[in-house]
């Protein structure tokens, strides 16, 4: 039986591997801390993101540095309407053995790294779209009816461009429920704009250091789920997420905003969703259970993807983010 | 570990039971403030059922019957554990460490993980005094109790009367005040004219109603003092009357002249033992000139006796006075009497006009009233069942609504005079003399007020004195 020294000492190893990577992030990527902290809770719960945000914000080089200070293999896949699924998954191809004999060899697609960027993709096709989150939820592709297992620890981040949505796929909802979080990547501000210009058209930097490897990403993984949640606040979060329901069957009926404009609230992805992310961030805080607060800070990016409003929502305004910040304002900590 | 354990099951137990504490001390708190304030809203009705020292156990009472409910109905629960520890994980700042600790515990947990858990949550509730770090939180109710039981200790105290009756009864003290002032006046005159039975009734008279005043007496205790009280009349006035007594027919006026020209008179009737008798008829009837009254009496018992001792003439006086004096007590008395009588059936009358608008029925109609009302439909002119036109439709009459007026209170000036009406056939309870020595009395009484003019006064009286004599003419 472990020992409560060796309990604080991995509590105290993966705050601090947290606290070195954000850090060592930090020399290349400007602001976006909480994106940073949100895409490492994701992979460190098993978990995929969704990034949303325009073009030029650094999504491809803040997945590449994260592979690099991961020690995790990347790859980008850029979504065009031709892609296929071959593309993503790998294909089986006629070669020579050593004998010289032809044979049928599997070639594997871009899908086969620990990170991978799926850029844009809205804009394949759903057959193509569907061949990713194949490989998703199940970790492993089949061609040709042998299946393939993808590398652990293997996260997707996929991103959608809301400006050019013309002629476009969008993800159906179960689809994007499939995501662990939904990540919104800010505009710059002034001074944040300011670095980037001195990093970006200067000297480059020099590399990102190795904080850590795949092993202990899944280390990490093993702790998370070990982490004591009181039931109480177990309570909290099942609340907030019947909050997200507009029937008073299924919610609580609390949130005057979800009454209104909510159409469908979250499913218990939600919830697991945002357990495993409290548990997350309490450990990569160095607090041995889950709180309250941990709780509400993940409410946002593990629901905001996952409510569907109605068409008075879009004609009002009303986003899910502000949905979701009525709700934790409103249910209480304890009944 | 075990230590950590230990420390955090102790430290969560005495958050809790602190807590669990407090809260019914609350509740008790809450439960006080209802029910003073119950006993001070009811305190008006005190009087109707409790007396006494029972009052001051009303609260007492309410709470007996407040406190169970209150404290099955906010017993402690689960979730109030859970809110105690949450509390003192905010105090503490533990981010939920010693909820998280307690639940392990309760659950009897042995994940690894939990260690750390209790670790933390036993150095920092180790040093922890649960009394001192959450203090008592006294609620509003607990503030107003204070002045509450000031306010209603008051009430108990002082005894303010609510009197919910609005018809006008006299109540018991202002009876007594005017019993009171009856019976002063009553001694005033028996000390003045010496007159020894009305002067020992009066004083019985006044000790019943300075009870009545202190309201020491109830309503049963007066009524039935004035009973005795007027019993005892009855056996005095027997005592003092003598029926062959020529006092009995005068009027109280000539009563009273002669009672002071009998005083006026007593110096010619002092003689030493050792004086030689002598004839003292001469000054006597001289003096005699100027008293009317005892001028009369004089010669109406003695005659044309030329002679006429001290002694005799002594006699005489002391007989005409004790004849006077015991007349004048008796009337004393039967003045008495009837005011006490008058003020029996006044209590009786307004008792009875009390229940009648009680009953909302207003003032029982008579019977002749009552067939009128019956057979207003069968008018000439008019159909039957329909009310006629052209009469004057009565107001509603709101049942239990008050019909008297309030006035002052007290006995105000009255005048009047007590007719009887037509006698039963029968044996009368009064002798013949009584009755007109009263109501000559009453005649004088209205004569001496001020509703006949000074000048007139005497022909007035000439006039009533030439009835009674006429017939004898």
């Amino acid at each position: 039986m472990d020992r409560v020294e060796d309990i604080e000492s991995r509590i105290a190893s993966a705050g601090a591997s947290f606290a070195a990577l954000r850090a060592e992030m930090g020399r290349l990527i400007v602001g976006n801390e909480d994106l940073i902290q949100q895409v490492f809770i994701a992979l460190v719960c098993g978990g995929h993101c969704l990034l949303e945000g325009v073009p030029g914000l650094g999504k491809t080089l803040m997945v590449r540095c994260l592979g690099e200070v991961l020690s995790l293999t990347f790859s980008r896949i850029q979504f065009t309407p031709d892609l296929m699924p071959a593309d993503i998954t790998g294909t089986n191809v006629l070669t020579d053995d050593p004998s010289g004999r032809k044979v049928f060899e599997f070639q594997r697609g871009p899908v086969f790294a620990h990170i991978v960027l799926a850029d844009e993709i809205n804009r394949a096709t759903p057959k193509t779209q569907s061949a990713l989150l194949e490989a998703m939820q199940e970790q492993s592709v089949t061609v040709s009816g042998k299946a393939h297992r993808l590398e652990s620890p293997f996260m997707v981040l996929a991103t959608q461009n809301p400006i050019e949505m013309e002629g476009t796929y969008p993800l159906p909802e179960a689809q994007v429920d499939r995501f662990f979080f939904k990540v919104l990547l800010q505009y710059p501000s002034r001074e944040e704009l300011s670095r980037i210009a001195d990093l970006t058209t200067a000297c480059a930097p020099g590399g990102l250091r190795e904080i850590l490897d795949a092993s202990g990403v899944l280390q990490i993984r093993e702790w998370v789920r070990e982490v004591p949640l009181a039931d109480t606040v177990k309570d909290y979060a099942v609340r907030l997420i019947l909050g997200t329901h507009a029937q008073k069957e299924h919610g609580t009926g609390m949130a005057g905003l979800a009454r209104k404009f909510v159409l469908y609230g979250s499913s218990p992805r939600g919830l697991q969703s945002l357990i495993l992310a409290a548990k997350a961030r309490a450990l990569l805080s160095g607090r041995p259970n889950v709180s309250f607060e941990d709780i509400r800070m993940m409410v946002v990016p593990s629901l905001r993807h996952r409510l569907i409003l109605n068409l008075e929502a879009d004609a009002e305004g009303i986003s899910a983010e502000k949905i979701l910040d009525e709700l934790v304002a409103q249910v209480p900590e304890i009944l | 570990m075990s230590q950590a354990r230990d420390i955090v099951a102790s430290k969560t137990a005495e958050i809790v039971a602190w807590e669990k504490r407090k809260q019914r001390e609350q509740l008790l708190a809450a439960a006080c403030f209802y029910s003073l304030l119950v006993a001070t809203l009811a305190s008006p009705l005190y009087g109707s059922f409790f007396s006494g020292m029972m009052r001051w156990f009303m609260p007492v009472a309410v709470v007996l019957v407040l406190a169970p409910p209150m404290l099955f109905l906010r017993r402690w629960r689960h979730g109030d554990s859970v809110r105690a520890l949450v509390r003192a994980d905010r105090a503490l700042r533990l981010e939920e460490r010693a909820l998280t600790a307690w639940e392990l515990l309760q659950r009897d947990a042995q994940e690894t993980a939990g260690l750390l858990v209790f670790k933390q949550a036993g150095e920092k509730l180790a040093g922890l005094e649960a009394k001192k770090l959450f203090g008592r939180t006294w609620t509003w109710q607990v503030f107003l109790l204070i002045p509450l039981s000031a306010i209603w200790f008051g009430l108990l105290w002082f005894n303010p009367r609510f009197d919910f009756d609005r018809t006008g009864r006299p109540s018991r003290p202002a009876l007594a005040y005017e019993l009171r002032e009856f019976s002063r006046e009553l001694q005033a005159k028996a000390k003045t004219e010496d007159l020894r039975e009305s002067l020992r009734l009066s004083r019985e008279l006044e000790r019943v109603a300075q009870k009545g005043i202190d309201s020491s007496a109830g309503k049963e205790q007066m009524r039935s003092a004035l009973a005795a009280v007027m019993k005892r009349i009855d056996a005095a006035e027997k005592s003092v009357a003598d029926p062959h007594s020529f006092a009995a027919g005068e009027s109280q006026q000539s009563l009273t002249d002669l009672k002071t020209e009998l005083q006026a008179a007593r110096d010619l009737a002092n003689f030493s033992p050792g004086d030689k008798p002598h004839d003292v008829r001469a000054p006597w009837l001289e003096r005699l000139a100027a008293m009317p009254q005892l001028k009369r009496r004089f010669e109406e018992s003695r005659g044309l006796d030329p002679r006429l001792n001290p002694s005799e003439l002594k006699s005489f006086l002391d007989r005409l006075e004790r004849q006077v004096t015991r007349e004048l007590d008796r009337r004393g008395l039967l003045d008495a009497q009837q005011f006490l009588q008058r003020m029996v059936n006044r209590g009786n009358e307004q008792r009875a006009e009390n229940e009648a608008e009680v009953d909302g029925h207003g003032n029982p109609e008579s019977s002749v009233d009552a067939a009128r009302t019956e057979n207003s439909g069968s008018l000439p002119g008019t159909e039957p069942g329909k009310k006629p036109q052209g009469l004057a439709q009565l107001p509603e009459f709101p049942g239990g609504a008050p019909t008297h007026l309030e006035g002052l209170l007290g006995a105000g000036e009255s005048s009047g005079m007590p007719v009887k009406g037509q006698p039963t056939v029968g044996k009368s309870k009064m002798a013949q003399e009584e009755i007109i020595a009263s109501y000559r009395r009453q005649a004088e009484a209205e004569l001496s007020s001020e509703h006949v003019p000074e000048a007139l006064k005497e022909t007035v009286k000439q006039y009533f004195l030439s009835l009674g004599s006429a017939p004898q003419q």
